[in-house]
């Protein structure tokens, strides 16, 4: 493992939690451990986005709103509105689901036109680009990449890790080590879906992922700090 | 058209929602189901226009589904939304209702928006949809009562994700509320004794992936 403190480990995290069951009070206890223990950020669906941010004022953890999520088939139009709504309230990152229809159909200029759209719209905030590994071939990948690295994503994302998606298969290895070989350092990469434990994270920093998303971050860092007792 | 009621007798909706719309899939599905009786097909924003392109809807409705299927868009946000779909050809819009304010038991925020979501739907119909195994009896028949209280007739008890409605649920719902007109998408795809089971226990309307599949 690479020399690692705990907020730098927490700061790799986007503690997430797009469970919209909740009560307000649940969800101020969340927001206040992740304000706690230092995550990155915190991913949530967007109408949270106000408490979210006045919980978090000041701290070392940003609101990330999760846009047009979990579906992204919404024109980019749509998705630009919502995406300034979650700036107006307070959203210091933007994670919106790309349109893998678009994808799918090789209409890659709309996935280009929808990224700038959105960033135009973010207004300067750091913007992940969520793209569904899980459905795309590795051509499909790789032109997807091309097209929201030259409309300027800050980050590329592997997936929802949405678990209404019956044949949803979650995060690997190998998603981390195509988007790290297809993105070049051309943008930022995170990787999220099914990331429970000190050891997978500590595999996926060291292969150069950025962020990593997960609602298992409590977790992950009581994982790392046994280790540091153990070791 | 009126907010009650639709044109024709199919009681089976199409709904190419969670494919995740792949364009192949999306041409693919909407040639098996032409011809089909459908009352109508359920959509995401980004397919109306293409499926108006299609020329095969008929006297099929479409329904533009928005908030969905976890119900957690800002509000005004979705009020945008729904002004928007408004100025496309659609019938009906399925909005995904906050469960935020009902977990925190904030009812007349609810009732404020339920309001606000019928007046932005104008001349649509609208159908409010909630994922009933993840609310109390109680919370169930609240909501209820605030959409009938608004006037809307339409209730979507699951999404056909991650929830399903149990029959059990839809007779609660029939005894009490036996005005509303009840649509379910609990993931089937074309089981035809499965479907008419629903349909027996007072179901309205039933979304289905593979409509094609069914004994109409």
């Amino acid at each position: 493992m690479k020399k690692l403190t705990e907020f730098q480990l927490a700061q790799s995290l986007d503690q997430t939690n797009l469970n919209p069951f909740l009560t307000y009070d649940e969800y101020v206890l969340f927001f206040e451990e992740s304000r706690n223990l230092n995550f990155s950020s915190v991913a949530i669906l967007p109408i949270y986005t106000q408490l979210a941010a006045k919980i978090l004022n000041g701290s070392h953890t940003i609101v990330d709103a999760a846009i047009s999520y979990p579906l992204g088939c919404v024109p980019a139009i749509l998705k630009a509105k919502e995406v300034e709504h979650a700036v107006k309230f307070g959203a210091g990152e933007i994670d919106y689901v790309v349109n893998i229809a678009a994808i799918k159909s090789g209409s890659y200029k709309k996935v280009f036109d929808e990224a700038q759209m959105i960033i135009s719209a973010a207004n300067g905030k750091p913007v992940k680009a969520i793209i569904e590994m899980w459905n795309l071939s590795e051509e499909e990948v790789r032109a997807t990449c091309e097209e929201l690295i030259a409309a300027h994503v800050t980050y590329i994302k592997s997936s929802t890790a949405y678990k209404g998606y019956k044949n949803m298969r979650e995060g690997t290895i190998d998603d981390a080590l195509l988007l790290k070989k297809v993105v070049h350092n051309r943008a930022k990469v995170k990787i999220a879906g099914g990331i429970r434990d000190i050891d997978q994270v500590v595999k996926l920093l060291d292969l150069g992922v950025d962020r990593i998303g997960t609602s298992s971050g409590v977790r992950i860092l009581d994982g790392f700090r046994r280790f540091y007792q153990n070791n | 058209m009126n907010n009650s009621s639709y044109n024709n007798n199919s009681r089976i909706i199409a709904s190419i929602i969670d494919i995740p719309a792949t364009g192949n899939d999306f041409g693919d599905f909407l040639k098996k189901i032409k011809g089909l009786p459908l009352i109508e097909i359920e959509i995401e924003a980004d397919h109306i226009a293409s499926i108006q392109d299609q020329g095969l809807i008929g006297d099929t409705r479409i329904t533009v589904v928005l908030n969905y299927p976890l119900g957690g868009c800002q509000p005004d946000y979705i009020l945008d939304s729904i002004r928007w779909a408004r100025k496309q050809k659609i019938d009906i819009v399925c909005c995904g209702l906050p469960y935020f304010w009902m977990r925190s038991n904030e009812i007349s925020n609810i009732a404020d928006f339920i309001t606000d979501l019928k007046k932005a739907c104008g001349e649509k119909i609208l159908r409010l949809a909630i994922e009933s195994d993840e609310l109390t009896l109680d919370e169930i028949f609240k909501i209820c009562d605030l959409i009938e209280d608004a006037g809307i007739h339409h209730l979507q008890t699951s999404c056909g994700f991650a929830h399903n409605t149990n029959i059990e649920t839809i007779l609660n719902i029939q005894k009490k509320h036996h005005n509303l007109l009840l649509t379910i998408d609990n993931n089937l795809h074309g089981d035809s004794l499965e479907i008419d089971s629903l349909f027996k226990a007072g179901v309205d309307y039933v979304c289905i992936k593979e409509p094609w599949l069914y004994h109409f």
